[in-house]
């Protein structure tokens, strides 16, 4: 026959080829996704790979050092008033209908002080004309998707809505995406009288950081994800001095597993931005303490608020969050206005 | 279909590429063409498992079930004739179709009733947890139509290795094309020479697919989903995101079944192409011979002609049975009532062509016109996320976001230079196709000019670059791998 299996093989090869040279730079980043055996195998030859391309930059440039983080020994000095037990606090939004819990005790109501005190710092600061509505910037994953969505609808057309989310994303793979930097330049670019940050979801993993993996869960790793989500708020203010910031806290998940994971993250959100002087809003307050699929929003009705994955939300799941945790607290807009 | 982490198991990815590689080494180096098909049959079921558990293992026994249930019925079945025969098949089949529905329409089932329920006072119903099986609709479709034709004995019913094979067919494993009964088995027991292999015409399919996916469908989707999401600000911004998904899922999908045609190809299967142009039609009827083929037809052949009668009981019926399938075709894609409306916009608009009198005599640019028109606003049914955000978008088309005049800056510009780009690619789809293939074939045998070869090599490396340079960093989700 005359057809050569060399050249079969070239047409595969070139092209994969040119492929795998042209994704060189991404490779290290998505590697670093990769579950744990595979990822200790794959991140040295990706990185080696990709160094091969012309534009291959050092995978954490922005973030700092692992070396010179200091690791706090207890809970910042900021927080030490404000411990969550000893003052339960309820939160005042009662524009918007109540969520009757299916189950669990009458926990609906409190909310970590953090929360409480950061709305009044926020609402002293800020002197707002609802009349003249403004530009509400959205930052976070895939999460973000339905409440950007939720925040739409529930905010009149003269308030701009700039939906940057990117799903896949977070605070821990900065190789993968830059969240700091390119928040920075969201709003530098659109002047946003609000930033709604939403992301945690994809940060339950390990951190590579000068090319050692620190664990996730681990002190270095619970300082150096402080420390980044404190360099994103710090990078909002310097684009857009002024701004208000509202960061909207992880939900309850309903793999317990999961959810214990999230709740190092929330932790570590909510003392960010409580050190930064920014809002920092439960989640648990808009879609109950406990996972739940649906609630009875209207009286014999029960809506969808959670996809099937136990993580993301509905459409409608998106639309109370971005209200309860939003638009009545920072915005003072009654539901519909 | 947002996933947090990479997919794992899709076609275009890494993983893919690698398990590809492997595979196909298996097939053509180790097995020689002189392999028993028992072998060949055995490697392809490996390899399909593998492939699927790969995606998610908690599944494979449920693939493996459906395959054992086609085999076991199919046999039951054939061995009687007349009407216990035909009873004997519709327990079987019925028994798949029960089994597809209790996995993706419980919770819809169990939430509409709450909704009912609490009209009348009656407590709400847990609603169900559980995620299903990934590509479901399509391996359970691929055991009805092995099971309907081997019970009826127009095969031979196939052995346990057999049946197992073709539900469990990699290539079209997760979200088509939909097997037709003949479309594996036989082909086993013709010999595989890897001389005779197409194996440029599947690179060039595997290589068209991922243009049409990842550079054109990604880029039409930037265009619609802040539509779909409520962001747009001018009533002209919704009529051109709503065009855009058009596009959009007809790239998407098409160009997963050139990928998956051409890896079946690199296999040595040749199976049915998928779409055939459906945004040239001229009426619904035209587009349903054209969008989505394989699934089109099974339900032709086992809904309307075998359950609803077909043509054979007069006019009304077939009209019945016509609406009656469209309907179910409209379930099948989704559990949400705007799937159901959207089956029942393409029944009212099928019905009419068939009453209006003189329709076949229309021009066919009107025709034209009338069907793109009709299946695109359509589609918003099929995108929206619930039957209130399909709402906003009509009315923000119509007359609910201000009109306005585009802004002539360089995102038009280039926004109208990408549109225009996706136009000619539907429309010059078939003729690439066929000329590309025919190129193919010659290059290939190596019958071709000298240079042939060489310029073939450059042209697929340049078709990779366009790939990378062009498509979104990450993996753009695939709108028809939840069904």
């Amino acid at each position: 026959m005359s057809v050569s299996t060399p050249r079969r093989f070239l047409w595969v090869a070139l092209p994969l080829a040119v492929m795998a040279w042209m994704a060189a730079p991404e490779w290290p980043a998505r590697a670093g996704m990769m579950d744990a055996p595979w990822r200790d195998a794959w991140v040295p030859i990706a990185t080696a790979w990709a160094q091969t391309h012309p534009s291959a930059a050092s995978p954490e440039e922005g973030a700092p050092a692992p070396t010179s983080v200091t690791v706090p020994a207890s809970r910042p000095a900021v927080l030490a008033g404000l411990d969550p037990v000893a003052n339960p606090v309820a939160v005042a939004s009662s524009a918007a209908p109540a969520l009757a819990h299916p189950a669990g005790p009458a926990t609906a109501s409190v909310a970590s002080s953090a929360n409480q005190a950061s709305i009044q710092v926020a609402q002293q600061a800020v002197q707002h004309d609802p009349m003249a509505g403004g530009t509400v910037l959205m930052i976070g994953d895939s999460l973000m998707g339905e409440v950007a969505a939720g925040m739409r609808q529930n905010l009149p057309r003269r308030y701009a809505v700039v939906d940057r989310h990117k799903v896949s994303t977070g605070l821990t793979n900065v190789a993968y995406y830059d969240w700091p930097g390119t928040a920075q330049a969201a709003a530098s670019e659109t002047h946003p009288q609000w930033v709604v940050i939403h992301m945690g979801a994809n940060d339950a993993q390990d951190m590579l950081v000068d090319k050692h993996w620190i664990h996730f869960g681990s002190d270095v790793w619970k300082a150096t994800y402080l420390a980044r989500a404190q360099a994103l708020l710090d990078r909002l203010a310097t684009a857009a001095p002024g701004v208000t910031v509202v960061w909207v806290g992880l939900p309850a998940m309903r793999s317990e597993e999961f959810d214990a994971k999230m709740a190092v993250i929330r932790d570590l959100q909510g003392q960010a931005a409580v050190s930064r002087g920014v809002v920092y809003l439960d989640g648990h307050v808009a879609l109950g303490p406990a996972y739940a699929k649906d609630a009875e929003l209207t009286k014999g009705h029960r809506t969808i608020l959670r996809a099937d994955d136990g993580i993301h939300y509905s459409r409608t799941g998106g639309t109370q969050l971005a209200h309860e945790a939003a638009v009545a607290p920072v915005l003072a807009f009654p539901w519909g206005g | 279909m947002l996933t947090l982490r990479m997919a794992r198991v899709q076609f275009p990815t890494f993983t893919f590429t690698l398990f590809l590689l492997a595979f196909l080494t298996l097939w053509w180096a180790v097995l020689r063409s002189g392999v028993q098909p028992r072998t060949r049959a055995g490697a392809l079921l490996a390899g399909s498992v593998v492939f699927y558990a790969w995606a998610d293992w908690r599944w494979v026994g449920v693939v493996l079930g459906v395959g054992l249930i086609s085999r076991y019925g199919s046999a039951w079945a054939a061995s009687v004739e007349g009407s216990a025969q035909r009873w004997r098949l519709g327990l079987v089949v019925g028994a798949l179709v029960v089994h597809l529905v209790a996995w993706k329409y419980s919770l819809w089932l169990v939430a509409e009733r709450n909704d009912l329920a609490g009209l009348w006072g009656a407590s709400a119903w847990t609603l169900p947890e559980w995620a299903y099986p990934a590509g479901l609709s399509f391996f359970t479709f691929h055991a009805i139509a092995l099971t309907l034709a081997a019970g009826r004995r127009r095969i031979p019913v196939p052995t346990t290795l057999e049946a197992l094979t073709h539900v469990a067919f990699f290539p079209a494993l997760l979200a088509g094309p939909v097997l037709r009964a003949d479309a594996v088995i036989p082909r086993l027991h013709a010999p595989f020479v890897w001389a005779e292999v197409p194996w440029l015409e599947g690179i060039f399919r595997i290589g068209g697919g991922m243009v049409f996916k990842w550079v054109l469908a990604a880029q039409a989707a930037s265009w619609a989903d802040p539509v779909f999401s409520g962001m747009a600000e001018r009533a002209g911004q919704v009529w051109w995101g709503v065009h855009a998904y058009a596009f959009q899922i007809f790239f998407d999908f098409a160009g997963y079944s050139h990928m998956a045609l051409g890896v079946a190809l690199l296999l040595g299967f040749r199976l049915p192409e998928n779409f055939t142009q459906p945004y040239l039609a001229t009426s619904f009827q035209d587009f349903w011979r054209r969008w989505h083929r394989s699934l089109s037809f099974f339900f032709r052949d086992h809904l309307y002609i075998e359950a609803f009668g077909g043509n054979r009981h007069g006019k009304v019926a077939a009209l019945v049975g016509a609406a009656g399938t469209m309907l179910v075709s409209g379930l099948w894609h989704g559990a949400s009532i705007t799937f159901v409306i959207w089956g029942a916009w393409h029944a009212l608009v099928l019905t009419a062509e068939r009453l209006l009198p003189g329709r076949s005599k229309w021009p066919a640019a009107l025709g034209w016109l009338l069907t793109f028109e009709g299946v695109a606003w359509g589609w918003v049914c099929f995108r929206a996320e619930d039957w209130t955000s399909a709402q906003a978008v009509f009315s923000q088309a119509f007359g609910a976001l201000p009109w306005a005049w585009p802004v002539l800056d360089t995102a038009a510009w280039l926004a109208l230079a990408w549109g225009t780009a996706m136009v000619i690619a539907v429309s010059v789809e078939r003729g690439v196709l066929e000329r590309g293939t025919a190129w193919a074939t010659v290059v290939d045998q190596g019958q071709g000019p000298r240079w042939g070869s060489a310029v073939t090599a450059v042209g697929l490396a340049a078709l990779a670059a366009l790939v990378i340079a062009l498509g979104p960093v990450g993996v753009p989700p695939f709108i028809y791998a939840g069904f």
